[in-house]
């Protein structure tokens, strides 16, 4: 059913090349052959993980949020309470009447939010069973807030750039504002400093590179706390902002960057070489930078795989994931250097990763994802946590000591 | 303290939805020639749009309605912003002129007057538009503007 339905009802003559997508389960890229040199350039140099996750089995949002909350966010009403949303945006994966599992309610205008503690929702149980079945604890027992509807896909943040509420209603597919903890009241509550710098912000009209802003990939939006706060909201930055800030030694200890619909390298509005551009151009600059390269370390990654199939370990965590594997490039002066880490990560390992070199000694919440431990594995099969559920902080893509790692790297290639 | 960049997280899931963003106002338009407009070279900027559409009568311009719609890069600009029709119940679009900051058409409906209607674009995140009837002169008056971003079905 390609992307979603959004309720409606199964097309006459509906095929599996109708649905304009699906038919496409893989992509190749050719590194030997030239495709992404860049990046394979970068990997050579510094580290790559071969094991680094998507953390939800849904879309570009709500994998941000995770990065940004350690968790997803569900519909709350103007206190912050689990609040129902309207019908019409309800994930319903029952099979309409007489279909071949042709969804009830699914997609972008359509169902999105899934009350996961409620195992008479549709889907819900089936999901619940398989965590039950697995030899394992899932993340606090894979239970769920009790009659909150998470957000699973891509709806639109409760903010706008200026801090004014977003527009709601059934038909607007807006999440409203959370007062769920995050990363940034993390890092403010222990002194941290931080900005998200996303390619078209401009002061928060979102309307620079001809309107290409990614609403959607930051997670701060979402947040009452960051918005209602002019501190706190002035940290949500443009791109052109953190070119600055690289060139006059002002980066705050924790960036988060994002291109536009154009550098993005999505398969739908950009290409993969552009991705490159941009980031060599962050790359570029801040080697340029003495001051800033002798302490920076830069995470290259996707918000997700875009679906395709993918042959790699997935560790069952919760409800909403792990999803699929996605390439991540740590480029640092202190990276291994041209190596291969096998350790199991996913995106709220960035969030693990900040809390371990701050020595924070505290995670988002009671709830996020952060509070799994780093993984055990055996050398025999390095990808498979046996401490399930866990996930790496991405300290050993690093060799900050410069000791000799070669005995102490079972994990490394 | 080492500091941390993110630059990547760029790869968004394709959503190939149907358009929801176009139909603000709720009454049925066809095209007697369709036209297919190539949006490559439309001014307008994807986005929240804030519609505010005024009935007139008499003269007088009624309080707005408003209506929030998210326009996708790369929408048809018809279907998105030329939804303005003098009567409920089924009209044909007739004699479409556009421009690339501009959209004029014609109007038959079955149960109402005939019509004119455009919508002109001051700048990529502003329009103003109206729908003229025979006998009756200006009955709609529409003013959009550009708010923010907005996720599309191609995210």
């Amino acid at each position: 059913m390609g992307a979603g339905n959004n309720g409606a009802p199964l097309p006459a003559n509906f095929t599996d090349q109708s649905t304009g997508e699906g038919s496409t389960a893989m992509q190749f890229l050719n590194m030997a052959q030239g495709d992404a040199p860049y990046f394979k350039k970068l990997a050579q140099k510094y580290a790559l993980s071969d094991n680094f996750h998507q953390s939800v089995m849904g879309g570009t949002g709500a994998n941000h949020i995770m990065l940004g909350f350690g968790n997803l966010i569900y519909y709350a009403d103007a206190n912050g309470n689990p609040a129902t949303p309207p019908e019409n945006q309800i994930e319903n994966p029952d099979a309409q009447f007489g279909t071949n599992n042709w969804w009830v309610q699914d997609g972008y205008g359509g169902g999105s939010y899934v009350n996961c503690a409620d195992e008479s929702q549709p889907g819900v149980k089936e999901i619940k069973n398989y965590l039950r079945s697995l030899p394992y604890l899932t993340f606090k027992g894979a239970d769920c807030k009790a009659k909150a509807y998470y957000l699973v896909n891509n709806y639109n943040p409760g903010y706008l750039g200026d801090g004014t509420p977003a527009p709601l209603g059934a038909d607007q597919f807006t999440i409203p504002p959370t007062t769920q903890e995050n990363l940034a009241l993390l890092l403010e509550k222990h002194n941290v400093s931080w900005k998200y710098y996303g390619e078209g912000f401009d002061t928060g009209k979102e309307d620079g590179e001809a309107g290409t802003f990614c609403n959607i990939c930051d997670p701060f939006l979402y947040s009452t706390q960051v918005m209602t706060n002019p501190e706190l909201r002035a940290k949500n930055q443009d791109i052109n902002d953190l070119y600055n800030d690289i060139q006059n030694n002002t980066l705050p200890a924790v960036s988060i960057a994002k291109p536009d619909a154009i550098l993005d390298g999505h398969p739908a509005s950009s290409k993969l070489d552009l991705f490159e551009g941009y980031v060599r151009k962050i790359v570029e600059m801040a080697e340029a930078n003495p001051k800033v390269w002798d302490d920076t370390v830069i995470m290259v990654t996707f918000d997700e795989g875009g679906g395709y199939y993918d042959s790699g370990y997935i560790q069952p965590i919760d409800f909403f994931g792990d999803g699929t594997r996605i390439p991540l490039v740590v480029v640092s002066k202190y990276s291994l250097g041209g190596k291969v880490v096998h350790t199991y990560y996913d995106h709220v390992s960035f969030d693990k990763f900040v809390e371990a070199n701050w020595n924070l000694k505290d995670q988002i919440s009671g709830r996020s994802r952060d509070n799994l431990p780093n993984p055990v594995s055996f050398k025999k099969n390095p990808y498979v946590p046996v401490n399930a559920p866990a996930i790496g902080n991405l300290m050993d893509m690093f060799n900050f000591t410069k000791k000799d790692v070669s005995d102490t790297t079972a994990i490394v290639d | 303290m080492m500091k941390l960049f993110l630059p990547g997280l760029g790869v968004r899931v394709m959503t190939l939805t149907p358009l929801a963003a176009a139909a603000v106002c709720a009454f049925a338009m066809t095209a007697a020639t369709p036209v297919h407009a190539d949006p490559g070279d439309f001014g307008a900027m994807p986005g929240l749009w804030k519609i505010q559409v005024r009935h007139v009568a008499n003269g007088k311009a009624g309080a707005p309605e408003v209506h929030w719609h998210c326009v996708d890069e790369g929408a048809d600009p018809w279907t998105t912003f030329a939804a303005w029709t003098p009567a409920e119940g089924e009209c044909t679009a007739t004699d479409q002129q556009r421009r690339s900051t501009s959209l004029a058409w014609k109007l038959t409906c079955k149960a109402g007057p005939a019509a004119s209607a455009h919508v002109d674009f001051d700048s990529a995140k502003h329009y103003t538009g109206s729908v003229t009837a025979e006998g009756r002169g200006e009955i709609t008056q529409v003013e959009g503007d550009r708010y923010a971003a907005c996720t599309s079905p191609q995210d």
